[in-house]
């Protein structure tokens, strides 16, 4: 039973909250993450024999071992010196459509084929990436995707063919 | 001289013009191939395996052989140009090679990998030729303990991988092991980690975290950068200049040193030479901080490594049957396939075939470098198409990569996801290469501890007991301090100055 | 200058194309054949569910090469690699996506009732349309030439008496055929085998290594992984696992289970199924055609070459050893305490 907390030290709690850095914030993440993991391991099925190194064994101690060292690095960046977010000078526009334009790209590929769905990618990517030239763009864009697609057929490396049969 | 009169003999027969012709054109095939993402060495030798049915005996062996030294000349140069590495050994030579190439320097760095890998392809097949049976004991020599404590060398090799703080490398490399952890544990059956996923059975291939952490996070980071959108990358000389060279002539020695040693090990050896000799020749450099920034002896070790690995790997093939890796696997069954059973039995059964395949390798190297030095400047102008349309360029170059492995949508969706992932790491300082080198490493290592926690019913000091086994683990932990030392010193140094 | 820059990648693909081009395209033979009118028109597609170089991959492209060389197939037949789960990913691919079609093969051998039995997919070969059993493999038990065993006999004696103290090595995960049929022989010998130390390797390779670098004293695998180190002199065989004495030179003085006091046999065999409700046109094709495959002499020469027995069971009496190779493991894995 020890004395209550007392109302500074919650209010310093939020300041040090407040001054963690990036990498603390990322060292509690992976802590939480290896606890987690470790309890999956845990609670992998066990093998009926008894000579076996099982399953469990090597996960729990990678998970084991990931927790000491988001320890460590929490305990390394005490540094609360404020650095500039490394977002700041970033123009997310650009990353953020071709992760968006590659998610559409997975989607469709199996539903409309590699040679389609390779044509309006790299039809359109370039436009976003901040190529004006359409002409240029589009040329490139047929003859990599079929020529590609064409390339593999022949090595015998199958590509989605998708519904309209290319 | 006896050798000497039957390599002469060999040679004889390699030069025959057919078998030129067949040297040429597999090397010629393997250096395409190598180039096509996902279509690495493996499939480069299953491709051509039918084509070599017509052919006699040597011609078809002799063809082959160049496929797989071309292919691996050929995997560096996606990993220089478009920071993709095709294959596991050629992961290290993105770090360092792709830096140069965005600084211009990329005829350089595609020159020096050449070069290297010539000069240790060639002391490959020197040591081959006089040291095969021998060195076939060493082979023998590394078991399951002593595989475990060259992952850990490997591993602690990884680290120095990128720039960072070793703290951040030792997560990356732990996240790295967690993840080669999903799938079917290959030993029990047991499902790990999969969700329920029937496609995670077989674990998260190698070549999805690669192609996301570098080439996908490589282009998420400069399309989020205006600026370097628009920027061309001043183009310097198509060839690396007598600074480069001098710069990394001991490097490639080292490199070649190392890969032979490691490819004398079956099934480690193409992967972890690369990663030691980078980690060593970082630990040697007189200016080690420009390492990860473009420094040409991170590409002419590494590139050396590899290609001294995979003419070694010969040995253990050809001496005992063992295949060192998939390729050589695949190999073997060419072997097989025209009924010569590769083991302790080919050199004296077959001197002929053991000696012109000797031969062609030294042919074959000679027509990789004439080949593929014209082609240097070639392909370093590839870095000189304007950004908006490389990069999707690359992105497609990925999936189809990624796609071929396993016709899976779900390796496409886990490549984005590395692709983030990369480039998150990036923004907070976590190098990648530990974490791909650990997810090839983890499984193996895994294996490895296993294996000999199984031979010494569960007692763990079977790793210090064997004397290979400790010696290892020490060098490892000396590389491991090598970091504190360096920091050690410098502070002494500061305090000197004061 | 834009145009010129464009010029020049396209002349580096076109380049590309037409160098690769020339290779990959020999072996297709797209000649109509009158035997049957309306198939095959598309490419069969036989799955190896394994990677290259593995066992089944071997057998899937020695069988379309003969097929289609010989012209016993008029369409290509492309291979097609869908390795993971010990066979489980090809499987669940051919049952859920596959079914009814014409177009697809699949090639398998024992793992195909294993995963099924040890709980690692709920599908099984009922689920697919057996073809052919193409020809079989045995397993071989043996040690390094100068062990301290000279029989199967010693090694039983000394694991009766201590389990641990004899380390046993496949290329086989626990459960799986290299772990199975050694521990088979063992419990029969009165060996409590749930305490025997068992050792897997990654493929014939490693596990070669493993027992001339003394990880291992005893080694089970596959008949066809050890015939060069048998040849060499490094490795003494003690039993095989076939019903008769095996014929090639190398093998024909190791005696079998049986003729140990051992009432086994293990056959690796392989075989050929179609997908899931595959159409009796379709089926019949495909099997007139392995039937006269075994016919040729190429593949009679392709046995030789792999050392692979001739087992060859078209149809109906395929199914029927599927159903009592299907009951023996059962039996075994129960015996081993690795299943319930």
């Amino acid at each position: 039973m020890g004395p209550p907390p007392h109302r500074d030290d919650e209010v310093g709690g939020v300041k040090l909250i407040k001054s963690w850095t990036a990498d603390r914030w990322i060292a509690s993440g992976l802590a939480v993450f290896s606890i987690f993991y470790v309890i999956l391991a845990y609670n992998l099925p066990r093998f009926s024999m008894a000579t076996i190194i099982d399953a469990h064994v090597f996960p729990m101690f990678i998970g084991i071992v990931q927790f000491a060292l988001s320890i460590w690095l929490w305990l390394d960046s005490r540094d609360t010196a404020k650095k500039d977010s490394p977002w700041k000078s970033l123009e997310l526009r650009g990353g953020l459509f071709m992760v968006l334009l590659s998610a559409v790209y997975i989607e469709m590929l199996p539903s409309i084929g590699f040679i389609v769905s390779t044509f309006i990618f790299l039809a359109i990517s370039p436009y976003i990436l901040g190529w004006k030239n359409w002409v240029i763009s589009l040329v490139l864009a047929a003859i990599l995707s079929m020529g590609t697609y064409w390339l593999f057929s022949t090595l015998m490396v199958p590509l989605p063919k998708g519904i309209l049969g290319f | 001289m006896s050798t000497l009169s039957m390599f002469l003999n060999g040679l004889q027969v390699a030069v025959q013009p057919v078998n030129l012709l067949a040297v040429a054109i597999g090397a010629l095939l393997g250096t395409v191939i190598g180039v096509l993402p996902g279509v690495g060495p493996v499939s480069a030798v299953a491709l051509l395996v039918p084509l070599s049915f017509g052919m006699r005996p040597e011609t078809a062996l002799i063809m082959m052989a160049g496929v797989y030294y071309g292919a691996m000349y050929g995997g560096s140069t996606t990993s220089i140009l478009l920071n993709a590495p095709g294959e596991s050994a050629s992961v290290v030579t993105c770090i360092d090679g792709h830096e140069l190439a965005k600084k211009g320097r990329a005829g350089s760095a595609l020159g020096v990998a050449a070069i290297g890998s010539f000069i240790a392809g060639t002391l490959g097949v020197i040591v081959l030729m006089f040291l095969a049976p021998p060195l076939s004991r060493v082979a023998i020599a590394f078991q399951p303990p002593e595989y475990f404590a060259l992952m850990i060398l490997a591993l602690v090799a990884s680290t120095s991988l990128g720039e960072g703080s070793l703290i951040k490398a030792l997560i990356s490399m732990c996240m790295g092991l967690i993840i080669g952890t999903v799938g079917q544990d290959i030993q029990t059956g047991t499902v790990r980690f999969t969700f329920g996923n029937n496609e995670l059975l077989d674990g998260i291939d190698f070549l999805v975290a690669a192609l996301g952490l570098f080439a996908l996070s490589e282009v998420l980071s400069e399309s989020v950068e205006p600026n370097t959108l628009v920027t061309r990358i001043p183009f310097k000389s198509p060839y690396p200049t007598l600074q480069d060279l001098k710069q990394s002539f001991w490097a490639m020695i080292r490199g070649s040193a190392i890969g032979i040693f490691f490819g004398l090990l079956p099934g480690a050896g193409l992967i972890t030479s690369p990663f030691v000799s980078y980690s060593v020749e970082k630990q040697l450099s007189k200016h080690p901080e420009e390492f990860g920034k473009g420094a040409i002896e991170g590409v002419a070790g590494p590139e050396s490594s590899n290609n001294g690995a995979a003419s070694a790997g010969f040995v253990p093939l050809l001496t005992l049957g063992l295949p060192g890796s998939a390729t050589m696997a695949l190999l073997l069954g060419v072997f097989m396939m025209w009924g010569i059973q590769p083991g302790p039995l080919l050199i004296p059964n077959h001197p002929q075939m053991f000696w012109s395949l000797i031969a062609s390798m030294y042919v074959g190297n000679i027509m990789l470098l004439i080949l593929n030095l014209p082609m240097v400047p070639l392909f370093a102008k590839i870095i000189d198409i304007p950004k908006p349309l490389l990069l999707p360029m690359i992105f497609i170059f990925s999936f189809i990569g990624v796609y071929s492995i396993n016709n899976s949508t779900l390796d496409l969706w886990l490549l984005l996801g590395f692709g983030v992932l990369g480039f998150l790491m990036r923004l907070y300082h976590f190098p990648a290469g530990p974490l791909v080198m650990a997810l090839v490493l983890g499984p193996l290592m895994e294996r490895a501890m296993r294996q000999s926690l199984t031979m010494s019913n569960g007692n763990p000091a079977i790793f210090v007991e064997r004397p290979i086994s400790l010696a290892v683990l020490i060098l490892a932990l000396f590389f491991l301090s090598i970091p504190f030392l360096r920091a050690r010193k410098k502070v002494k140094k500061s305090k000197i100055a004061c | 200058m834009c145009i010129k820059k464009y010029g020049f990648i396209a002349l580096l693909l076109s380049m590309v194309i037409i160098l690769t081009a020339g290779c990959g395209s020999s072996g297709r033979n797209k000649s109509a054949e009158p035997a049957a009118p309306n198939y095959p028109t598309q490419p069969i597609t036989v799955i190896a569910p394994a990677g290259p170089g593995s066992g089944w991959d071997l057998t899937a492209r020695s069988v379309t090469q003969i097929l289609t060389e010989k012209k016993l197939v008029s369409v290509a037949m492309p291979v097609e690699n869908r390795a993971g789960g010990g066979g489980a990913v090809a499987l669940s691919h051919v049952v859920e996506n596959k079914k009814g079609a014409e177009d697809t093969l699949i090639v398998y051998s024992p793992p195909l009732l294993l995963i099924n039995l040890n709980g690692q997919t709920k599908f099984s070969y009922k689920d697919l349309t057996p073809i052919a059993k193409l020809f079989s493999d045995y397993q071989f038990i043996g040690v390094k030439k100068d062990s301290k065993f000279k029989t199967l006999d010693d090694v039983m004696n000394a694991l009766k008496a201590d389990p641990k103290s004899v380390k046993i090595g496949g290329a086989s995960s626990p459960g799986s055929m290299d772990h199975l049929s050694f521990m088979m022989a063992a419990a029969q010998k009165g060996v409590n085998v749930k305490e025997v130390p068992y050792l897997s390797f990654q493929g014939g390779g490693e596990l070669i290594a493993g027992l001339l670098g003394g990880s291992i004293d005893v080694v089970s695998t596959s008949v066809g992984d050890i015939l060069g180190q048998l040849e060499a002199g490094n490795v003494r065989g003690l039993a095989v696992t076939s019903p008769e004495r095996l014929k090639d030179q190398r093998l024909k003085d190791i005696l079998t289970l049986k003729e140990q006091g051992i009432d086994a046999t293990f056959e690796v065999w392989r075989g050929i199924f179609g997908p899931p409700q595959m159409p009796d046109y379709a089926k019949n094709y495909i099997a007139d055609a392995i039937a006269k495959m075994v016919e040729t002499d190429e593949w009679r020469a392709t046995l030789t070459k792999y050392n692979w027995q001739n087992t060859y069971l078209p149809g109906d009496d395929f199914v029927k050893f599927l159903d009592e190779q299907n009951q023996l493991l059962e039996g075994i894995l129960k015996n081993l305490g690795l299943i319930k």
